[in-house]
């Protein structure tokens, strides 16, 4: 074929141009590590990249999310780790009160510490989470939750609880409310509250019970009459006309009393026309229950119904602390499960940022290896092309005219 | 011997022409669009002797472009499709880069505008929080607002490019009409092929051809007639039409191109094809536009579901949350050669069913028609205009005010205007609706079991919304609301009132209580940021299979298969015209080493026929001599 000389040069030109080209792209590649700037260069990788990074990207925030809801988490934790530790230091003051050798003094002394230690609780129910937060103030965490007044302490807070994202479907709150916490608890037993009668002569004093068939239970309010030291009956008061439920003879101390499922023990004497109360549980906070222990503990010993009294409600209190224990530790419980939730969630999050980002880097990343020998091959074909033209260009027939 | 001298003196003239020729071949060899000449040589007349025919010399009967028409069309048709690819691919390439650019693209602005709602979720009541939303708020608008302008931009420089090329191309076939007009008179006036002129009309008619599609006519009076579009007359033999360029009567943002006939202007912009500015239209409608509106429809799935959700919290100041973004209305424009003087009103009603079309509305004899802008194609639609039962077709709602006149058109564009305005409504930190506007509590003296859930909003306008509301129960299976009324209670049913939704779970007792009250005060709930980040993450566009960044992402990918596509056919095409250029070079072209040994060869020739005038002048001189004595 005939070749005209600017058809030529043209030919030879445009193919070095190409060959720059090439040699440029490969060259960005290895500088920039990347193995397409834009995305037309290689548009499904670069979607396919676009959403892995979108992955990768709400993964760190759903860890950044996890961290913080971790941190306030562990503070709950460690706040009720300090409720325990009150309310078992309570419990120890009771159960030391409750031993009858003890002088009126030395209980009011073990009064005043117990008050010293419900103002110690309403301190840890009013911490912060280090950010000037509330942990126990469900959403109104602007203002201290928990308020001493002339009734008792008082929940300020709301009840909501604040959930965070931690992971695609998965959400996890960041901390229970106070009233979660603190409020709300069954007293005594849970089920039913016992007391002496403040009229009673005798000795006896009745222990918190127990239930045996929570089924056979009707909550109203019954009498444990003793009709003499030894016969006893259950007269439930709630109805109109107070009805005789049970009844038994041949009392002795210690002995326990059987009624709709339920199990109550007397120890000492009744005398005739003594009785104790048996009615439904009421609903109350931890704070009163540690006044109420407080207050019985400063209370007067010297009758014998002062006695038997103080014996019923320290067992009681001693009953009410229980219920405290279990609360914090329930809620405890809780927490730690929230706080392996979001190792797990952390740790199935790492693998998959793992699998994510070799994925992007097979999609993304440059094979330095290949891109340098590539880019050897170039800088040979182009020197080879530049050396070619230079050589062929200069041959003409006119040299030789 | 003058026979001799005169066949010598006519290979001298003839050969001569031959060494002109080739040095004007050889002087053009950088020339573009020259092709090369040759002097075509033929014997002259023998005359008639006694022994036969003797041969008279040689005479340069004419000298021959070497030019196949038909390389040189398939170059040409070549050409212009290479210019309407390349600059397709080009701009293309402007598009891409502006929106594939990972680190400042628009799927990075996003996510740090999610992130900073998740910061919000997790500390609500930190102000810095708050503050890094509504400046992630404000960069993400910034971002598309700020890609609109440099789209808006590219169709405003399409709008200037069109009248500079409109100039160039009426100034090309006025060349050509000239050209024409002297080939004419000057192949009338020696009957010989004027071939400089031939190429410098071939030239003008391929700089055409790579402005616009063009098809080519010969006439017999060697003129070239020239079409455009399907038909229409540019050039014809010495006169040439002007090209203008026009405002869109749909859409006064764009320019349109037009030729001026004497039968009026002819509007060229949808029948041009092939060319640089076949490319740049096409690139207009394919890429340009579809691009701007979809940029304009996240823009607006952002800030709907944005705004529809933060307009069901409450800010810190204990007041709901407004709007959370500004963002442009869907609009109307009316054509220029409207008669009536109706306003058409759209909004966007359905996000799921919005499109990034723009349609034309026009008024018919009996109803309405709505058609898309770019195809023409006629979309379905239901209703007859009015505000009680308005036309509802892709996503919006259009009513026609008072004063519609039969043949009124209306562009309707859902999304193209939304992000020039679109910003962040929220200055002040402590406005940002990160909790919810109510909250629930289970009284504390309940004997029951009965727990109330946290509440959801479904009526934010409701104006008694934050009034508090308590929830009696009469019995186990009745309650009042407020103390009105008798409601049956089912455990987990749905309890609707004032605008919000709660359910009551468990078994209450008689007399237990649940209150629903306003939540301010509660600086440290999230539920409106948490739901926030749900609502910016969920699937809300393309009929609900689609969230925002899926809607960035697709569109990153179709810009970058489109360019990728666009660049493909623009290298193909380029290594067809470049083997149609070396096939039209290898006859047309100039070829140094032939036009050496061709000059070589004619010297030669040359001293050869100066050698026969010598000869002739011995052969006289013999003569002479023998006859002196």
């Amino acid at each position: 074929m005939r070749l005209s000389t600017a058809g030529m040069h043209r030919t030879s030109i445009n193919a070095i141009l190409e060959q720059q080209t090439r040699m440029a792209r490969t060259q960005e590649q290895v500088t920039t590590g990347k193995r397409f700037q834009s995305a037309s260069e290689d548009p499904i990788a670069a979607t396919r990249a676009a959403v892995l990074d979108r992955t990768v990207a709400e993964n760190e925030q759903f860890g950044r999310n996890s961290n913080i809801v971790e941190a306030r988490l562990n503070f709950e934790e460690q706040s009720l780790a300090d409720v325990t530790s009150v309310l078992q230091y309570v419990r120890e003051r009771a159960l030391q009160g409750a031993n009858s050798t003890l002088g009126a003094d030395e209980r009011r002394m073990l009064a005043n510490d117990v008050r010293q230690q419900l103002q110690a609780l309403v301190e840890i129910a009013n911490r912060d989470d280090g950010n000037g937060e509330y942990l126990f103030a469900g959403t109104s965490t602007g203002a201290a939750p928990f308020a001493p007044g002339t009734t008792g302490v008082n929940y300020l807070g709301d009840m909501t609880n604040r959930v965070v994202r931690i992971g695609n479907s998965q959400s996890i709150a960041d901390g229970h409310s106070g009233a979660d916490v603190f409020m709300n608890l069954a007293e005594r037993n849970g089920v039913f509250r016992t007391s002496v009668a403040a009229t009673n002569t005798g000795t006896g004093t009745i222990d918190v019970g127990r239930v045996v068939n929570s089924t056979a239970w009707v909550p109203d309010n019954y009498s444990l009459q003793f009709t003499s030291p030894t016969d006893w009956q259950v007269v439930d008061d709630t109805l109109p006309t107070p009805v005789v439920i049970a009844s038994g003879a041949g009392f002795t101390s210690g002995q326990s009393v059987s009624f709709l499922g339920v199990n109550v023990t007397i120890t000492g004497t009744p005398a005739a026309g003594d009785s104790f109360s048996i009615a439904p549980a009421q609903r109350t906070d931890m704070f009163a229950m540690l006044e109420e222990l407080a207050v019985t503990l400063g209370s007067a010993t010297t009758t014998p119904l002062d006695k038997a009294t103080f014996q019923a409600q320290i067992g009681g209190s001693i009953a009410n602390l229980d219920q405290s224990l279990q609360r914090a530790s329930n809620i405890r419980a809780e927490v730690g499960s929230r706080l392996s939730a979001i190792d797990q969630a952390a740790d199935s999050r790492g693998a998959e940022s793992v699998d994510l980002q070799a994925l992007l880097a097979d999609l993304r990343d440059v094979d330095y290896a290949e891109a340098i020998s590539r880019l050897n091959q170039e800088y040979t074909g182009l020197q080879a092309a530049q050396a070619a033209y230079t050589k062929i260009a200069q041959l003409s027939l006119f040299d030789y005219l | 011997m003058v026979d001799v001298l005169s066949t010598g003196l006519s290979s001298l003239r003839s050969l001569q022409r031959a060494l002109d020729t080739t040095s004007h071949n050889i002087a053009n060899v950088a020339t573009p669009g020259y092709t090369r000449q040759r002097v075509e040589f033929s014997a002259r007349q023998p005359q008639m002797s006694g022994s036969g025919w003797i041969g008279t010399g040689v005479e340069a009967s004419t000298v021959r472009r070497i030019y196949d028409q038909f390389l040189a069309q398939q170059t040409r048709t070549s050409g212009t499709n290479l210019a309407r690819l390349d600059a397709f691919a080009t701009q293309a390439e402007r598009i891409d880069n502006l929106l594939g650019d990972s680190a400042n693209g628009l799927s990075s602005a996003l996510q740090s505008f999610t992130d900073a709602i998740n910061e919000v979720s997790t500390t609500p009541s930190s102000i810095p929080a708050r503050q890094v939303l509504i400046a992630e708020g404000r960069a993400l608008a910034e971002r598309l607002k700020s890609y609109d302008s440099r789209l808006r931009n590219m169709s405003t420089e399409i709008n200037g490019r069109l009248s500079v090329e409109a100039q160039e191309m009426t100034t090309l076939a006025q060349g050509i009409a000239k050209l024409n007009g002297d080939i004419s008179v000057a192949v009338q006036q020696s009957g010989q092929p004027p071939n400089d002129l031939l190429d410098q009309r071939d030239a003008l008619i391929n700089q055409l051809s790579g402005k616009v599609g063009v098809s080519i006519v010969a006439e017999g009076d060697s003129t070239l007639n020239v079409f455009i579009g399907n038909g229409q007359p540019l050039v014809l033999g010495n006169q040439a039409s002007q090209i203008t360029t026009t405002v869109d009567p749909l859409d006064p943002e764009r320019t349109l191109l037009s030729l001026q006939t004497p039968g009026g202007a002819v509007d060229l912009t949808r029948v041009v094809s092939g060319g640089t500015l076949g490319g740049l239209l096409d690139w207009r409608s394919q890429m340009l536009d579809p691009a701007r509106n979809e940029l304009g429809r996240i823009g607006v799935a952002i800030a709907s579901q944005v705004n529809a959700q933060h307009r069901e919290g409450m800010d810190l100041t204990g007041a709901l949350g407004g709007n959370f973004f500004n963002i442009g209305a869907a609009t109307a424009t009316p054509a220029t050669a409207n008669t009536g003087t109706a306003a058409v009103t759209v909004t966007r009603t359905n996000l799921g069913a919005l499109t990034s079309n723009d349609y034309v509305l026009a008024r018919t004899t009996t109803g309405y028609t709505l058609r898309r802008q770019d195809t023409g194609a006629a979309v379905s639609f239901t209703g007859t205009g009015t505000v009680a039962d308005p036309i509802v077709a892709d996503g919006l709602s259009i009513v026609v005010g008072a004063g519609i006149a039969t043949g009124d058109q209306h562009v309707i564009s859902p999304t193209r205007n939304a992000l020039a305005g679109m910003s962040v409504a929220i200055t002040d930190a402590s406005r940002v609706a990160a909790a919810a506007p109510i909250r629930t509590s289970v009284t504390s003296t309940n004997t029951g079991t009965g727990t109330v859930t946290s509440g959801e909003v479904l009526d934010p306008t409701d104006a008694a919304l934050l009034t508090t509301v308590d929830i009696d129960f009469t019995s186990a299976t009745t309650y009042t609301v407020n103390g009105a009324g008798s409601f049956t209670y089912t455990p987990g049913s749905n309890i609707d009132v004032n605008g919000w939704r709660i359910q009551v779970n468990g078994a209450p007792a008689v007399g237990d209580r649940f209150t629903v009250r306003s939540n301010a005060g509660a600086t440290g709930d999230n539920r409106n940021a948490f739901a926030l980040a749900d609502a910016l993450r969920a699937n809300v566009l393309d009929g609900g299979t689609k969230s925002a960044s899926s809607t960035v992402e697709k569109l990153i990918a179709d810009v970058g298969l489109s360019t990728r596509t666009a660049q493909v056919n623009r290298d193909a095409e380029a290594v067809i015209h470049d083997s149609d250029l070396a096939a039209l070079d290898s006859v047309s072209g100039v070829n140094l080493d032939e036009e050496a040994a061709n000059m070589l060869r004619y010297q030669q020739a040359y001293a050869a026929a100066a050698q026969i005038i010598a000869v002739a002048n011995e052969m006289f001189d013999t003569l002479l001599n023998a006859v002196r004595r």
